[in-house]
Formats: C-alpha cells, structure tokens, sequence
C-alpha cells in the first residue's frame, strides 16, 4: 500500500498522457559475451558462458546458439593451464524474454589461496573477454564464542495429530558471538556471512524436519544495515546486510555479538530426553574485492522496489564483456544450537 | 590661492538626498528604481524596500528618476542641505501611444554584479502559461542559464546546479517547497507579486545557503490610497486578490487566495461511477490552494513595519469502501490514502531610517515544509451472531523542516562612491527527514510505534560585509565577505565565503564584468526523480555528510542597444564539490535505514555561455535567450561510488537551451504573447544490454550506466491573448484565451520498454510518454 499514492499519480498522469513509440537513437551496445565464475579456494573451478542480448532485440531474431564454437582458457597466475571442458548446456526461458543459452564449463583445477585467475572466452564473432580476480583471499581465523540462550522463549500449539496428540513448535532466543580476527592488517578485508544453512537430519526422529534459524545482522560490523537471515528463502539471494568488511577491526581481534533465534518442532511429546541439540553449519565467506563489489551492487536491486529508484549498475570485471569473475574462500562455522526450555510447556503437555 | 582652491574643491560640500520611489496611485514601494543625476553623472538604485540615498556635490542636480514601465521623471534643484524627497510615478499603461522610456539608464550597464535578471510582474503576468496559471517560477525558467526539470516541472536547475541549489526568498523568506501540483505549479500567486529578481551568479555577500541561485519575490504591501482588487476565474482554479488601505497613507493591506478544484470536477464522474456498484464507493480527488496577506503599516517617515504571511497546502485523496452482506454476515473493507504537503511563511519586519545615509531591516521570520503521506485500511467482519472481528492498520510517512530565523541588515552610503551593506542572522532549524508511524489494532494484539530517523536540530548564523564601489567614472567593483557556521550533532562547520565581481565601462551603454563568488551550502534535497515530488527530504549536513561549496566564476559583457534592446554574454565555469545522491536502488522508502546510508557524496562542474536579448519597453516587450552549456558529475569516493566511479552527465545537461518570449500591445484592448522553448533532451539511465547473472541463470541483469541515454529534444510553443473590457467605474475586466503546446508537439515527459502483440508475437519496444498535449484554456479576470 505505500505505493499506492504513486500508482494513483500514475494512474491520473495515463488518463491525460499519450504514449509513442520512439526509435532508439543511443549507440547501440554490441552483444557481448558473457561469463560468470565463482572461484572457491579447494573447489573445482567451473565458469558460464552466454551473450547478452540487446533490449529491443525481438525474439525471432535471436540466434540461440550463440557464441558458438566458445573455448574457454583458463590462467593461473598467468600460467595457462588448458581449456575448460564444455560440460553441459542449459537453455534459460522467461516469460516475455526471448530464450539464452547458458554454456556450463569445468576444469579439475582447485584455486588455492593467492592464486589470481583468468578466464578467457573466445568465439567466433565475438571480442574475446577475459575476466581476472584479484588474488583469492585466504582462510579466515574465526571461532565460534558461545551461544547465549536468552530467558524469553515461545512456543506455540499447531495442529492436532489424528493421535491426538499436539505438534509444538519452540522458538528460542540466544547471542551468538564469533570471534574474528583481520587476516590482512592494513587492508580491508570483505566477508558474507551465509551461504545457506546446513541442517544435519537425522534427527527427525523426535525433532520437526525444516528447523529454521534468524540471524540478526545488527552487529556494527555489518554497518548501518540490519537485517533478517533466515534459511527459508528458496533461492538465494544475496543482500548487503550479509556484507561486512573489517573496518571496524583493522589490525586486531573482533568479537561480533549476532542475535539470532531458531526454531525447533516436536512431533507427539514422546520423550524429549531423545532430542538432541540442532547443529548448524554457516558459511563465513572471505571474498575478492571484485566479488564483494559484485555482490554488494547486487543488494541494491530489490524487485517491486525500483519505482523512483536509479537503476542499479552491477559491478562487471569483464574486459568486453559483461558477467563476474570473482574468488572467495569459505571457512564454515559449526553451531550447536541448545535444546529449549521444555519445562516451559509442562502444563499443556498430553 | 592655488592650494586653497584646490582644497576648497575637494572638500566641496555634500549633502544627501534620500527617500522613497513609489507608485503614484497606490503608494506601492517600487524596489530597484533609478536616480541618477546627470549633472554629476551618479546614481542608484532603490533597495528591497523603495529606499534610496544619494550624497551628491552642492550644485544644481537634475535627477531622472525611471522604472519600467512608469513614466520618467525630471527634477532640477540647487542641493543645499540633506534633503528628503520622495517620488511618484506614474504607470504609462493609461496612455494610448506608450512611451519609450527616454532615461535608458546606465545603471544596469554599471552594475558590476553579474547574472543578475529582474523580471517585472506585469510582463510575467502577459507569459502564455499551463491551463492559463500565470507562474513566476515558470517564467523564470525561460531565462538562459535556467533549466525546468521536466515537462510541467517547477524545479530550476540554474548553471547545472541542482532544485535544492536554489534560495527562493518570498519577502526575504526561505521557501523550501515552491511546488503546487506536483511541480506542475508554483505556490508563488502573481497577483499578490510585486518583484521578482533572479541572482545566478557574482552573488552578494548578503545572501548565503545555496550554491546555484538567489530568486528574490517581494510581495506587494497594499495599496494606501484606494481599495482594489482582483477575481478570476479559470479552468482549473480560481483566485482573488484584495488590497487597500486600512488606515489611508498609513496602514494598508493585501490578501490573495487561490484554490484549484479538481476535486469537484471529479465529483459526477465519481457519482456515476459509485451508482453502477452497489457494493464498493470509491472517493479520489486532487486540490491546492494557498493563501498570501501582507499588512504593511507606515509608522513616520523613517520607521516602517511589515507583517507577511503564507499559507499553502497541496492534498491528494483517494477512498473505498466494499461492503457486502450475506446471510446475516457482513464484511466491510476500507481503505483510505491522504496525501498532504505544504509550506507556512511568516515574516515580521521592521524598517528603520537611522539618518539619511543610513538603512536598518530588522526581521524575525518562520518557514515551515511539512509533508505527510498517510495509508489507513480497516477491515470489520461480523458475523450472524452479532460477533464481531475487526483489524486496523495505519501507516503515516512524515517529513518535514522548520526554520525559526532573527535577522538584521544595514544599508550605509557614506558617499556615491561607496554603497556598504553589513549585517548578520541566525537561524534555527528543525529537521524531520523521515517518520514512520505505525498502528496495528486487531486480533487482539496492538502495535503502535515509529521508526525513521530522529528530528536533527541544528543552529546556522551568518555575518556578512559588503561594498558596492565606484573607482573613477569607469570601474566599478562590488567586494564583500560572507561568513556562515552551522552547527549540528555537535560538529560546527565553518564558511569564509568572498565575493568579487568588477565592471568596467567601455562606453556609455557599454560594459565588461568579471565576477567570482564561492558559496557554501548545509541543506541537501533528497529527490529520487525528475518530478519535484513533495517526498524530497530536505536533509541537513551531518557529522558524516559534509557542506556542500561551489566556486563561480564568470565574465561576461552587457550592451545597451539605445532605444531597442539590452544585450548581456555571460560566460561562466562552476565547480561544485560534496553534492549528494541517492545510492542505486535507493529511495525515500525504506525507514528503518537512517537516510544517510542511501546517499553517495560527489562532485561535479559546469560551464557554458549565455545570451540575452532582453526589451522591456515599448509595445513590442520580450527576449530571447540561448544557453551552451555542459554539466557533469562525479561520484568516486570509496565505497561511494556511482556509475563505478565514472563521469556521467547531469540529468538536466543539456546541450542547447533557447527560450523566445514575446508580448505585443496592440491597443489598449488586445494584447498577444507568444512564447517558444527548445531544449536538448534530458539524460536517463536505460539498460540496452540484459545478461544472466552469477547467482541464477534466470536473474537478469540490465547493463546500464547512470545517465547513460538522452531523450529526445523538447520543443514548444505557447501562445495566448488577452481582451479587455472597461467599464464605467474604471472596472476592467479581461478575457484570456491561450494554448499550451500550440502545435501539440509530443515532447517527452519519460521513456520506458514495453512490448505489444504484433499478431503473432509480443514486440518489444521503447516508447515515450507525453504528458501535456495541446491545452486551450480560457480564464476570465476581474479588476476593481
């Protein structure tokens, strides 16, 4: 409803205004190729292929299959070490768009920490584009403090079972601190906390399945931004308050206090002496500066809020080209999240 | 002997002559009036308030005393002693031939400052307008060197500066939303006009706060001598304007009122449509109005006092109500939308003759810019029991600034050759960027709490000093300083501000000028779009976000044509440094980020030449103005940047600017005006290139760069006539017809995507909205 002043203005200006169709008179930006890579420190490198599309391009004038005939190198440290096997392809479809052929491209190689790589493409027809990190960043020295259980915790009674007995489903409040210390005194350092959570399940037996967890990034690391992780968001994207870099903690040793609650179900009150505590895995990504730029330009672009807003330009390293080649390193923190307070419920137990 | 007469020449005695310049018939003050003695070759100028002094030699002095659009006067007399003398002048409406004003003074060819535009009511008034409403701020912006926003916009962007750039004074009042509709309008009514003066550059030392623009309104004190007025009415509004004396030569006052109607014209619209559904009402509506009074009381001769009051409020509404029963059940569902913004001025004045050389103002003023966006939804179901279940939501957006201002300003001309201004204020300012308050009632539970970012109080004071210098008859030289501190969340900002600007006269009618001014500027507007939405946040610096500073300079030449026209080339180059923008992706919306995590700090300049043609006498009255120009911006700051750090043009960097206005008196019945603009078109960003993006293959992402693509040129032409009636008791009434966009030219007002099915396939395509087709309107006005 807050745009709603804004659809009514709209709605008055198209009563009076006509509209035309206009030919574009800008430079026409040449298709480009595209690539996208995402190098993990020990993980196999893989990178995508595909071409941008002019926006006024009609769809029966689209050639699928372009860029064809792609090699992609791969360099390490300037060294060159092959082309990347052409894997798979995957035609990407959308409502309204015309389709994109996105080629998928692997290599057996596992970036290791310093490492600079280069992915080159080149196809007939096409500029080669080549994109390059900057030096993968290394492992960072963080160390899970505790977990605080806070006195408040809620539950609530859902559905009765066709046994008759309550589902319950338990939320607890805790402090979650990290201890973190700046790998790189004297240079800024950028991370993303999350990734996707890891919940282990086995233990379904007494435990609801899809535990959820909220991480609260109003720790002042994370800047001005507060926001809400959760593991329910279905596809993942990334928002700037997941973003922060070690200004905060320049040179030294830094303990973040993250609130966070989660929540844990029980189906039939069998016997709570069974459960055991949800152990979480979080992702801490140290990222490359050109990532961190990628991802932090990303934050900006937030569907159904671009009304009166600038478009948002995201970060390109890609040297005529478009798309990210970026590099990070994952250390991934273990949680133990402590069982609730049962005796809270006793009372409404069956 | 020699020596005696030589010093007896230069001490030759001086006295003083001072006094008033006003309208014969209504004893209205005229401001920037001319005296000038053509036995000793000075002169001046009236100030704000009619007021002059002149100290010439004891001799035989022949003043001529002139203002446009008054018949010149002569008057010879030995100067003996200090003398007041006050003058009258009579308008030259009433004549059947119209006088070429004879006294073509060499003041304005004189005047070292530069940029400077006086632009008089009744030719603003004669401008062909949007749906017949005579706007001040409209007809400004057809002067060179000053851009409209977009189609229909009231925002200036003056010598590549920025809508917030500009201090729009109403009787010396900070004005920060001059926007009705908008900013399809402004709130400035003419009728309740007396002068209005635009300073772009080689700003006086006596104005501060803005880096691009000075624009000076006076309103007009009331006519002293008569009861009159003005009512008309229109397509969209009407408006009367009231002035007399209250007590005759001593006491008068002046009152306008204007409000559109929009929302009544609606009305059958809504009745037809709300009959056809028995179940859901809907209400929407639209309407401003604004309310202008002035009592001006002369105390003595030397001592005057001025009460000047504003009142102005834009409302858009929107309602609906769904109800539906069955089987005992009702469900009733309403939503309401109120959507306000306003200003409120006030000013008090005192005006003071502390002797003949000497002028004292003293004001105590209040502005206030208030704005509020309100949604309101209920929802009641009741059941066949009689239960009853209901759930409340209302969500206010709140943003506004209010100014509480004491200021004192000194006028002091020891000699001719020295005119010295001096003078100081301070200002206290409250600053409520943006408020969320929200209310929940229902289900048994209950939210009531606000977000946004806290009101920022902050203290401003000014000291300046000035000196308006004559160096022999040919180099004139105005020098003065402003100094400026803010003070807010425990940080002081200090300013040292110089102002110089010089004429030399080459000939008579001709002059050179130079002129340099560096300004500071501690409030920031927050817009995220072309349109002067009342959701612009005026911000003020902070501990993190610094002044804003321009340096200006400019040279340029002016040229008086004898009997024909005014020609001014002004060449400028302006650096501006700490501008600020919103982030990409980054709106007013969103409270519960503190306003300065969305913005970026920058930098930017601008240059280009201007030219003016300018006739104000005469039948034939008018100019033509051309600007070249160029104006960037640069946001690189680390962690700051826009457009990755690159340049990009100024959304309003256009190219070529020109601006044809002109008025034909053809009797004293009919008059027609004619008004043609061209413009290079505005820059926006657009996309041209989509790719996939790293997180998912079907996430696109748009290639675009910030300002990267310039819309098509902007052409219109305007035209308009106006009939007059006399009637018997000097009564005039007058028919005004014109159009708006003559030749219906589909200038654009935004560009966008969209696709249309072609018969087999959606066509994708860029198209362009218009706003403002052809627009005949007719107005009826009526003078008493």
């Amino acid at each position: 409803m807050k745009h709603a002043p804004y659809l009514i203005l709209l709605t008055a200006l198209a009563m009076v205004a006509c509209t035309k169709e206009i030919v574009f008179s800008g430079e026409e930006a040449e298709t480009k190729t595209v690539i996208n890579c995402m190098a993990t420190v020990g993980q196999p490198l893989s990178a995508t292929v595909s071409k941008s599309n002019f926006f006024l391009t009609q769809e029966e004038d689209i050639d699928i299959s372009a860029p064809d005939s792609v090699v992609v190198t791969l360099y390490v440290n300037g060294l060159p070490m092959g082309e990347m096997l052409h894997s798979k392809d995957s035609l990407v479809s959308r409502d309204n768009y015309p389709p994109l052929l996105v080629q998928y491209y692997t290599s057996d190689y596992r970036p290791a920490v310093g490492d600079v790589i280069r992915v080159e493409a080149t196809a007939p027809g096409f500029d080669k584009a080549v994109g390059t990190t900057a030096p993968l960043p290394g492992p960072v020295s963080v160390t899970v403090k505790g977990i605080t259980l806070n006195s408040h915790q809620e539950y609530s009674l859902e559905n009765v079972s066709w046994q008759g007995y309550y589902d319950i489903w338990f939320k607890s409040y805790a402090t979650l601190t990290l201890e973190i210390t700046d790998p790189n005194p004297g240079q800024t350092d950028f991370f993303m906390l999350y990734g996707g959570f890891d919940f282990p399940m086995e233990q379904v037996n007494v435990a609801a399945a899809d535990p959820r967890m909220r991480i609260h990034t109003n720790d002042p690391a994370f800047g001005n931004q507060t926001s809400d992780i959760t593991n329910s968001i279905l596809v993942f994207r990334p928002y700037r308050e997941y973003l922060f870099r070690d200004q905060l903690f320049d040179g030294s040793t830094y303990q973040m206090q993250i609130p966070i609650d989660f929540i844990i179900g029980l189906y039939d009150m069998a016997d709570t002496a069974l459960l055991q505590p949800t152990k979480v895995s979080l992702p801490l990504q140290h990222l490359s500066d050109e990532l961190n730029q990628y991802l932090y330009t990303m934050t900006w672009v937030e569907p159904g809020a671009q009304f009166l807003t600038e478009p948002t330009q995201i970060h390109n390293n890609i040297q005529d080209g478009y798309g990210i080649v970026g590099g990070r390193h994952i250390d991934t923190l273990s949680l133990t999240l402590p069982l609730p307070d049962f005796s809270i419920i006793n009372d409404t137990l069956i | 002997m020699l020596f005696l007469a030589i010093s007896l020449q230069g001490m030759a005695q001086k006295h003083t002559i001072s006094g008033y310049v006003m309208d014969a018939q209504s004893k209205e003050t005229l401001i920037g009036a001319t005296i000038f003695d053509t036995q000793s070759n000075k002169g001046c100028a009236t100030n704000s308030y009619g007021f002059y002094t002149l100290t010439l030699p004891d001799e035989t002095v022949n003043l001529q005393v002139a203002f446009v659009g008054y018949e010149p006067q002569n008057h010879t007399f030995i100067l003996k002693s200090d003398t007041t003398l006050s003058f009258l002048l009579q308008t030259n409406n009433e004549l059947e031939e119209v006088v070429i004003e004879a006294t073509r003074t060499t003041v304005n060819a004189q005047n070292p400052q530069m940029g400077i535009v006086e632009l008089p009511i009744k030719q603003i008034k004669t401008i062909p307008s949007l749906f017949g409403e005579t706007d001040v701020l409209k007809a400004i912006q057809l002067l060179p060197g000053v851009q409209n926003g977009t189609e229909g916009s009231a925002g200036m962007y003056v010598r590549g500066g920025g809508p917030d750039e500009n201090l729009i004074l109403l009787d010396g009042v900070p004005v920060y939303n001059a926007n009705h509709a908008l900013g399809f309008f402004s709130v400035f009514n003419a009728d309740a006009i007396k002068n209005v003066t635009l300073y772009k550059g080689s700003f006086p030392a006596h104005f501060g706060g803005r880096l691009s623009s000075v624009l000076d309104i006076r309103m007009k004190e009331g006519n002293m001598q008569a009861y009159h007025g003005n009512a008309s009415i229109g397509l969209i509004s009407s408006k009367v304007n009231v002035e007399g004396p209250i007590v005759k030569d001593k006491l008068s006052f002046n009152f306008s009122a204007r409000r559109t109607y929009g929302d009544l014209l609606i009305k059958p619209v809504l009745w037809i449509i709300n009959n056809e559904d028995p179940y859901s009402k809907v209400n929407l509506g639209y309407n401003f109005y604004d309310v202008n009074a002035k009592l001006n009381w002369k105390i003595s001769d030397r001592d005057r006092l001025y009460l000047s009051y504003y009142n102005g409020d834009d409302k858009l509404f929107f309602g609906s109500t769904t109800q539906r029963d069955d089987q005992g059940m009702s469900l009733k569902d309403e939503t309401r939308l109120s959507w306000k913004w306003g200003n409120q001025v006030a000013a008090l004045r005192w005006n003071h003759v502390l002797s003949k050389k000497t002028f004292m103002d003293a004001t105590l003023h209040y502005t206030q810019y208030r704005h509020t966006l309100g949604v309101n939804m209920f929802e009641q179901f009741d059941d066949a029991s009689g239960s009853s279940i209901q759930q409340s939501n209302d969500v206010r957006f709140k943003s506004g600034i209010h100014d509480l201002t004491a200021k004192i300003d000194f006028d002091f001309t020891p000699n001719p050759n020295h005119e010295i201004r001096f003078g100081g204020n301070y200002t206290y300012h409250i600053f409520r960027p943006d408020v969320q308050v929200l209310l929940y009632e229902g289900s048994g539970q209950n939210l009531d709490t606000v977000l946004g970012s806290p009101d920022v109080f902050a203290h401003e004071t000014a000291l300046y000093v000035e000196d308006n210098m004559t160096l022999g008859d040919l180099f004139r030289v105005n020098l003065g300083a402003h100094y400026s501190t803010f003070t807010v969340q425990g940080k002081t900002y200090h300013s040292v501000q110089p102002r110089v600007s010089a004429s030399l006269m080459l000939a008579s009618n001709f002059s050179i000028k130079a002129g340099y001014a560096y300004m500071s500027q501690y409030v920031h507007l927050l817009s995220n779009s072309s349109l002067s939405l009342p959701t612009d946040l005026w911000v003020p610096v902070t501990a993190n976000i610094e002044p804003m500073k321009a340096h200006q300079w400019s040279i340029g030449g002016f040229y008086e044509l004898p009997e024909l026209f005014d020609i001014s080339l002004e060449g400028y180059y302006k650096t501006m440094d700490n501008l600020i923008e919103y982030r990409d992706g980054a709106s007013f919306l969103g409270s519960q980020d503190n306003w300065e995590s969305k913005v970026c700090m920058g930098r930017g300049w601008a240059y280009g030449v201007e030219l003016l043609l300018q006739r104000s006498f005469g039948k034939t009255t008018g100019w033509i103005g051309y600007t070249w120009s160029h104006s960037n911006r640069l946001f690189d700051r680390p962690g700051q940047e826009i457009n990755e750090g690159k340049v990009f043009p100024a959304k309003y960097d256009r190219r070529h600017d020109i601006s044809l206005t002109v008025q034909h008196k053809l009797n004293k019945y009919f008059d027609f005006s004619a008004t043609w603009v061209f413009s290079s078109g505005n820059w926006g960003s657009l996309g041209t290139q989509e790719y996939p993006s790293l997180d998912h293959p079907l996430f696109f992402i748009d290639a675009v760069e910030r300002n990267n693509y310039q819309m098509p040129n902007y052409h219109r032409l305007d035209l308009s006539m106006n009939y007059y009636q006399y009637y018997d008791q000097g009564q005039t009434g007058c028919l005004n017809i014109s159009v708006y966009n003559a030749y219906n030219r589909k200038n654009p007002f935004l560009i966008m995507t969209d696709s249309e099915w072609d018969g087999n396939s959606e066509r994708k395509r860029l198209v362009q909205v218009t706003l403002f087709p052809l627009i005949p309107s007719i107005s009826y006005s009526y003078q008493f």
